[in-house]
C-alpha cells in the first residue's frame, strides 16, 4: 500500500464475516478497497443491507475486520490494543448516529462538553477556552440559542445538531456519520449535509457518510457505492 | 385476549417474576396475619392456663357446684347426690362444645364434726367425706386400705398425711363424734385404719389435692350411706368439680366456651367458673394483640405495595410503546386496562399460592425467635394453618391487583404524541415539590413530643392490660419515612453541590454519574427511598427488639439477684398457740454446699433470709410492707449480681463492708429513708410478722448505715390488677434476724460457674440427696420471658418484617438497575463509541452506585439510629410499663448493623457482578442498533 499524505483513512481487501443463526458464515463485506480522502465530505451509498454501516463500522475500529487492513493517518489498526483505539476515537475522531444518540439527562451544552471532556487534549486548555470552544461548535451548528435544552425538549433536527457540535468539538481529523439524515426530512437533510460542509471549510475536518438519499447526493465531493459488500465503480 | 397477555407474560419475563414476588410477598404477609394472631393467642391462653396452674397450684378450668343439703333422715343417699351431679355434668356435655371433660371430682362431706379419740385427745374438727372414685386414685403408704368392715358398730377411715399432723390424729386409735348420734343415742366412731397418698401427682382426679384436704378423714362409700341413714346429721354437703380440658380450649372457641359457661351459671347460681377472670383477661387482650400486629405489619405491607407499584410502573412504562400502538389502532382506554386486569388475575392465582405457603413458612419462623434474627428457640406447636389465612390471602391479591392496573390506567390515557413529548422530561416527585417530608416529619416530632409529655398515661394504659393508642407505633414510622426523605433529599442537594464545585474539572466518568444521578433523581429516588427504609426500619427494629430483650432480662435479673435461687426442705416441730399451729424450724447444715464451689458448679453460695411485710417504727413514723432482707454480707456481695451503675456513684459494695463492719446495722431504700425521714446513723425498729405470737419479742433496733436505690432482689414497685404497690427494703446482718426476729428456711443464692446450667446445678443437688424447693434459675425465667406472646410477637415481626423488606430491597435493587442498565444501553453503545473504555464505563456506575446506593445505606443506619434514639424508649415503655429500679436502657447492637451491611454489602456485590456482566458482553454496534427501533 502505498502511503500519500492526502489519504487519511485508507482499507484494503476488507472482508467482514458474521456467523448466521443457522451456523453459516455470512460475508457482510467482501473485499472492499477504499481511500477517504483528507478534507473531503465523502459520501457511501448503497441499499440497506449493502454492508454501508458495516464499512464504516470497521473503518471507526467499532469493529474488528475479519480479513484485510486499515490505516488511519498511516497507522494499521491490526497493530493497535482497544486502548489505543478508545484512544484514536476519542481524539481523531467524531461520531454521528441515526439514532441521533445524545445523551438525554444532559443539556446541549453539557452533551457537547461532555465530548470535550473525553478527548485527551482537554488538560491542555483553559477552563475559559472549553467554554469558547463549546459554544463556538453549538454556534456553528445553529444551536447557541438553545444551549440549556435537554434533547427532549429538541426537535429531531436539532438534536442531530447538537450530535454533530458534539462530533466536531474536539478538533477531530475524521466525522463517521452513519445515516445522519435518517430521521429526518428531506428539508432539515439538506441543511445537515450544508453543516457538515461548513465544517469541512471552517474546520478542515474530513467526513465520511453514508445515506440512501439520492438527494443527497451532489453535495458530497466523493461518493462511493456499495453493493452486496463490495464497492462497486461509479 | 388470553393470548395477547400470556404473550405480554412471555416477553416481560423478568418484570413478570418480580411481580409475582411482590404479590406474594403482599399475600405472604397478609396471611400470615391471621395464623400469627391465632397462634399468639392460643399461646396466651395455653401460658395464662399453666401460669395458673403454676401460680395456684390448681387446675385452671373448673366448673364447680357447691350444695349443702338440710339433712332428711332415710331420704339422702350417695346415689342421690352422684345423680345430681351427672346432671350437673351433663349440662356441660350438653353444650355441644369440642372441649373434653376430663372427668370429675366429687366430695360428700359432713363437715365440722368434733372429735375425741380413745387416746384422751379432743378439741379437733373433722369433716367425714366420701370421695367418689377415690380407691382408684391413692396409694396407701401406712397400715390398710378402706372397708366397709364394721368392728363393733367402729367403721374403719383414712387419711392424708398432712391431717394426720394437723389434726394431730394416730393410726390405730378410734375417733367418737359426739354429735352425731343414731336414734338409740350411740355416738359414731370411727377407726383410723390407714394412710393415703395420691397415686400419682399427674392425676387430673385430683383437682383437690390430698394435701390441700386440710381436715377431711375418708370413708368408703357404704360405710357414708350408712352413717347417713342410721345416724342424724344435721347437713350434708358435697362439692363437685368438673375438670375441662384447657388444652381443648383456643382462640376459636373461646367465645363460645364463655357463652356457654354464661349459660350454665345462669341456669343454675350454685355452679362457679374457675376461668371467668383468666377468659375475661384474655378476651380484653386479644384485640390489643391483633391491633399489635398489623401495627407491626404496617411498614412493611408499606413497602410490598410500594414494591409493586414500582414493578408494575416499570413494567407500563416499558410496555408505553405498545399502548401507545394499541391506542392509535383504535383500542379503547377501557380494553387495555382490561389487558392489564387480566393479565395481574393470572399473576394473582399464582401469588395466592405461593403467598399462602410462603405466609406459612414466616409465621412458623417468625413464631419461633426468641430473639431479633435468632430463630428455632420457642415452640410453635400453636400455630397452625386456618382458612382464614385463604380470606385475607384473597384480599391482599384483590389490593395487589389495584396497585398493578393503576399504572396501566394512567399509561393508557396518554397518547402517542403526548408519550413522545413526554419521554425525557424530568419531574420532580410529588413529595419533594410540596416538602411533604419537612411536613410529616414536624408532624412527626411533635406527635413523639406529646407522647412523652404523656408517657405516664400510656404507662398506666400498658399496665393495666389496656391497649396502647396505635399511633404511639406509627409515629415512629411516620418520623422514619419523612426523615428518609429529608435525608435524601439533602443527599441529592448535596450531590448537587459537590458536583457544582468541581463541574469544571470532573472528568468524563464522574461528571456523566454526577448528571446521571442529579438528572434522574425521580426514579433513583424511588430504589434510593426503598433502601433507606429498609435499612432504617431494619436497624430501628433490630434495636427496639434489642432494648426490649435485653431490658426485660435485666430486670429478671435483678429481681432475681443471682443465677440460681431456691429453698432447701427444713424440718420442723410443729406447736400450737391458741387454736392455730405454728412451727419452729430445724436449720440444716449449710458448710454441706462448699462442696459445690469446690467442685467446680458455683461461684459462690449464699443464704438470704427474705421476710416479707415486716414493719418499720421510728419515733415519728411507722411503715409496714417493708421487706426484710438478712444476709452475710462477704457471702451476699460475692455471690448477687447488680449493675455496676446502679446507686451511682458508690458501688454497692461499699454498702456491704458497712455491714459487715456493723452487727447491727442496716442498709435501707432511699424510698424507705424518705418516708421514715432518717438518715444514716438514725436508729428505727423492725417488727416481725406473727406479732400474735410473742409480741414485743420479735422485733430487733437497728442503725442506718446506707441508703441505697438498687439491690439485689429489691423490687420498688410491684403491681396487682393493675394496681401499684409501693415495697421497701431493709437488709441487715442475717445473724441479727435469727437472734431477734425469726429463724425459718431462707433462701440459697447461687452464682454459677462459668459453663454450668441451671438444670445441671439442680442434678448435682439431686445428687447430694437436696430436694430443692421452688428452684428457679434466670436462664429458665429468661426463656419464660421469651415466650411471651408479647415479647414473642415483638421479636417474630420486627424479624418478618426485617426479612421481608430485606428480599424486597434486594430484587428491588437488582431490577431498577438492571432495568436502568437495559434502558441505558444505548447511551453506553454511544460512550463506547466516543472512545471511552469499559474500565471507565463500569467506573461511572460504580459512581453512580457510591452515591445512590452508599448513600442511602448509610442514610439508612443515621436515620435507624436517630430513631432508635428518639422512639426506642417510648416503644419500650408500652412493653415495659412498670416502674423499677432499673431504668430503661437503649441498646445498641453493633452486630445487627453489620449484619444489616453485609447483607447489603452482597447484595450490592451482586448487582455489579450482573452489570458488569451485561456491559461486558455488550457490543458496541449492537448497542447502537438497539436505538435505531
Amino acid at each position: 500500500m502505498i502511503h500519500n499524505s492526502d489519504i487519511l483513512l485508507s482499507g484494503r481487501n476488507i472482508k467482514k464475516c458474521f456467523r448466521t443463526g443457522a451456523g453459516e458464515d455470512f460475508y457482510a463485506l467482501r473485499g472492499v478497497d477504499i481511500d477517504i480522502p483528507r478534507g473531503k465530505l465523502v459520501i457511501l451509498k448503497g441499499r440497506s443491507g449493502s454492508g454501508k454501516t458495516t464499512l464504516i463500522n470497521a473503518l471507526s475500529t467499532l469493529d474488528r475486520v475479519t480479513e484485510g487492513e486499515i490505516s488511519f493517518d498511516g497507522e494499521f489498526y491490526s497493530q493497535m490494543n482497544d486502548a489505543k483505539k478508545e484512544q484514536l476515537r476519542r481524539n481523531e475522531m467524531g461520531f454521528v448516529f441515526q439514532s441521533i444518540a445524545l445523551v438525554p439527562i444532559m443539556n446541549a451544552y453539557e452533551n457537547v462538553d461532555f465530548a470535550l471532556r473525553l478527548c485527551d487534549s482537554i488538560g491542555k486548555m483553559s477552563d475559559k477556552e472549553k467554554d469558547e470552544r463549546i459554544r463556538h461548535v453549538l454556534e456553528l451548528v445553529g444551536m447557541g440559542e438553545r444551549i440549556h435544552h435537554l434533547p427532549g425538549q429538541m426537535s429531531g433536527g436539532e438534536q442531530q445538531r447538537v450530535a454533530i457540535a458534539r462530533a466536531c468539538v474536539t478538533k477531530p481529523k475524521l466525522i463517521f456519520a452513519d445515516e445522519p439524515t435518517g430521521a429526518l426530512d428531506t428539508e432539515t437533510g439538506i441543511k445537515v449535509m450544508k453543516l457538515f460542509r461548513e465544517l469541512i471549510e471552517k474546520e478542515g475536518i474530513t467526513i465520511v457518510m453514508t445515506t440512501h438519499d439520492p438527494n443527497l447526493m451532489e453535495l458530497g465531493d466523493v461518493i462511493y457505492e456499495m453493493e452486496d459488500g463490495e464497492l462497486i465503480e461509479r | 385476549m388470553f393470548r395477547l397477555v400470556t404473550q405480554k407474560i412471555k416477553n416481560k419475563l423478568w418484570l413478570t417474576i418480580c411481580l409475582i414476588i411482590g404479590l406474594s410477598f403482599l399475600v405472604a404477609v397478609c396471611s400470615c396475619q391471621p395464623m400469627f394472631k391465632n397462634g399468639s393467642l392460643n399461646r396466651m391462653l395455653m401460658l395464662k392456663f399453666e401460669n395458673f396452674i403454676e401460680d395456684n397450684n390448681l387446675y385452671p378450668t373448673v366448673l364447680s357446684r357447691d350444695k349443702t343439703i338440710k339433712y332428711e333422715k332415710g331420704k339422702i343417699s350417695i346415689d342421690y347426690i352422684l345423680d345430681k351431679v351427672d346432671e350437673f355434668c351433663g349440662k356441660w356435655d350438653g353444650s355441644g362444645l369440642n372441649v373434653d371433660s376430663l372427668g370429675n371430682q366429687t366430695i360428700v362431706s359432713i363437715k365440722n364434726a368434733t372429735a375425741s379419740g380413745s387416746d384422751g385427745t379432743k378439741g379437733r374438727y373433722l369433716d367425714i367425706s366420701y370421695i367418689d372414685d377415690v380407691e382408684n386414685h391413692i396409694e396407701i403408704v401406712k397400715g390398710d386400705k378402706l372397708s366397709d368392715e364394721a368392728e363393733d358398730g367402729v367403721y374403719p377411715f383414712i387419711t392424708s398425711e398432712k391431717v394426720l399432723d394437723d389434726m394431730n390424729l394416730v393410726p390405730g386409735v378410734t375417733y367418737e363424734f359426739p354429735t352425731i348420734m343414731d336414734d338409740n343415742g350411740n355416738t359414731l366412731k370411727l377407726k383410723l385404719v390407714g394412710i393415703y397418698k395420691a397415686n400419682s401427682d399427674s392425676d387430673v382426679f385430683w383437682y383437690v389435692q390430698p394435701n390441700a384436704l386440710e381436715s377431711n378423714i375418708l370413708v368408703n362409700k357404704t360405710v357414708m350411706d350408712k352413717i347417713m341413714s342410721d345416724y342424724n346429721v344435721s347437713e350434708i354437703s358435697y362439692v363437685s368439680y368438673l375438670m375441662l380440658d384447657y388444652r381443648d380450649i383456643k382462640n376459636n372457641n373461646v367465645d363460645k366456651v364463655i357463652a356457654a359457661i354464661n349459660n350454665i351459671i345462669a341456669e343454675d347460681s350454685g355452679i362457679k367458673s374457675s376461668m371467668e377472670q383468666m377468659l375475661s383477661d384474655y378476651v380484653s387482650k386479644r384485640s390489643s394483640v391483633s391491633m399489635m400486629l398489623w401495627v407491626l405489619e404496617l411498614p412493611v405491607l408499606g413497602m410490598v405495595l410500594a414494591f409493586i407499584y414500582m414493578v408494575s410502573g416499570q413494567l407500563v412504562e416499558s410496555e408505553k410503546n405498545e399502548i401507545a400502538m394499541f391506542k392509535s389502532r383504535g383500542f379503547k382506554r377501557t380494553q387495555i386496562v382490561m389487558i392489564y386486569f387480566v393479565q395481574a388475575l393470572i399473576l394473582s392465582i399464582i401469588a395466592i399460592v405461593l403467598g399462602i405457603s410462603v405466609g406459612y413458612i414466616l409465621c412458623i419462623s417468625s413464631a419461633s425467635t426468641t430473639d431479633f434474627l435468632t430463630f428455632g428457640g420457642n415452640d410453635t406447636s400453636c400455630y397452625s394453618f386456618t382458612p382464614q389465612m385463604i380470606l385475607y390471602g384473597v384480599g391482599a391479591a384483590i389490593v395487589g391487583i389495584m396497585f398493578i392496573v393503576v399504572p396501566a390506567c394512567l399509561a393508557s390515557g396518554i397518547s402517542i404524541v403526548e408519550y413522545m413529548s413526554l419521554k425525557n422530561v424530568n419531574k420532580k416527585m410529588f413529595w419533594e415539590k410540596s416538602f411533604l417530608d419537612v411536613i410529616l416529619l414536624g408532624l412527626s416530632l411533635y406527635m413523639m413530643y406529646y407522647f412523652n409529655q404523656t408517657a405516664d398515661s400510656i404507662r398506666q394504659k400498658a399496665i393495666e392490660g389496656q391497649s396502647v393508642d396505635p399511633l404511639v407505633f406509627l409515629d415512629s414510622i411516620l418520623f422514619i419515612v419523612s426523615f428518609g426523605l429529608l435525608v435524601l433529599r439533602l443527599t441529592q442537594y448535596l450531590v448537587k453541590l459537590v458536583y457544582h464545585i468541581g463541574r469544571k474539572k470532573w472528568k468524563p466518568a464522574m461528571y456523566a454519574s454526577f448528571l446521571q444521578i442529579t438528572r434522574s433523581f425521580n426514579k433513583q429516588g424511588f430504589i434510593a427511598v426503598f433502601m433507606i427504609l429498609t435499612v432504617a426500619l431494619g436497624i430501628y427494629n433490630a434495636n427496639g427488639a434489642r432494648t426490649i430483650n435485653r431490658n426485660k432480662e435485666e430486670r429478671l435479673q435483678y429481681e432475681m439477684g443471682s443465677d440460681v435461687v431456691f429453698k432447701e426442705t427444713w424440718d420442723k416441730i410443729p406447736f400450737r398457740v391458741g387454736f392455730t399451729t405454728h412451727y419452729s424450724y430445724i436449720e440444716p447444715d449449710f458448710a454441706k454446699y462448699s462442696e459445690l464451689t469446690n467442685q467446680g458448679y458455683a461461684k459462690n453460695i449464699a443464704q438470704v433470709q427474705k421476710i416479707e411485710d415486716t414493719s418499720v417504727k421510728t419515733s415519728k413514723a411507722k411503715i409496714s410492707n417493708v421487706m426484710l432482707m438478712g444476709i452475710n454480707p462477704k457471702q451476699f456481695a460475692t455471690t448477687a449480681d447488680l449493675k455496676e451503675e446502679l446507686n451511682y456513684p458508690t458501688h454497692w459494695y461499699n454498702y456491704v463492708n458497712e455491714l459487715s463492719k456493723q452487727p447491727e446495722g442496716a442498709v435501707i431504700s432511699s424510698n424507705l429513708a424518705n418516708a421514715l425521714g432518717v438518715e444514716i446513723g438514725s436508729s428505727f425498729t423492725v417488727y416481725g410478722k406473727n406479732k400474735d405470737i410473742v409480741d414485743e419479742d420479735q422485733h430487733a433496733e437497728y442503725k442506718v448505715v446506707a441508703i441505697v436505690d438498687a439491690w439485689p432482689g429489691f423490687v420498688q414497685y410491684s403491681y396487682e390488677d393493675g394496681e401499684e404497690k409501693e415495697n421497701y427494703l431493709v437488709v441487715t446482718n442475717l445473724s441479727s434476724i435469727v437472734k431477734a426476729i425469726e429463724r425459718k428456711p431462707y433462701e440459697i443464692w447461687v452464682r454459677l460457674d462459668d459453663g454450668v446450667s441451671g438444670a445441671e446445678f439442680k442434678e448435682k443437688l439431686n445428687e447430694m440427696g437436696i430436694q430443692p424447693e421452688q428452684y428457679e434459675t434466670l436462664e429458665s425465667n429468661i426463656h419464660n420471658m421469651k415466650t411471651e406472646p408479647e415479647i414473642q410477637i415483638v421479636n417474630g415481626m420486627f424479624t418478618m418484617c426485617f426479612l421481608v423488606a430485606l428480599a424486597l430491597c434486594g430484587i428491588g435493587f437488582l431490577i431498577y438497575w438492571i432495568s436502568s442498565i437495559r434502558q441505558r444501553e444505548l447511551l453506553f453503545g454511544v460512550y463506547r463509541a466516543m472512545g471511552m473504555s469499559v474500565s471507565q464505563v463500569n467506573k461511572m456506575l460504580l459512581n453512580e452506585h457510591v452515591f445512590s446506593t452508599l448513600f442511602a445505606v448509610i442514610s439508612g443506619v443515621m436515620v435507624g439510629a436517630v430513631s432508635t434514639l428518639l422512639f426506642s424508649k417510648l416503644m419500650a415503655i408500652v412493653y415495659l410499663p412498670q416502674k423499677h429500679n432499673l431504668d430503661i436502657y437503649i441498646y445498641f447492637e453493633a452486630m445487627d448493623s453489620v449484619k444489616l451491611l453485609i447483607v447489603v454489602t452482597v447484595m450490592i456485590v451482586i448487582c455489579l457482578i450482573v452489570l458488569r456482566k451485561i456491559i461486558k458482553s455488550m457490543n458496541i454496534t449492537q448497542a447502537l442498533k438497539l436505538g435505531e427501533d
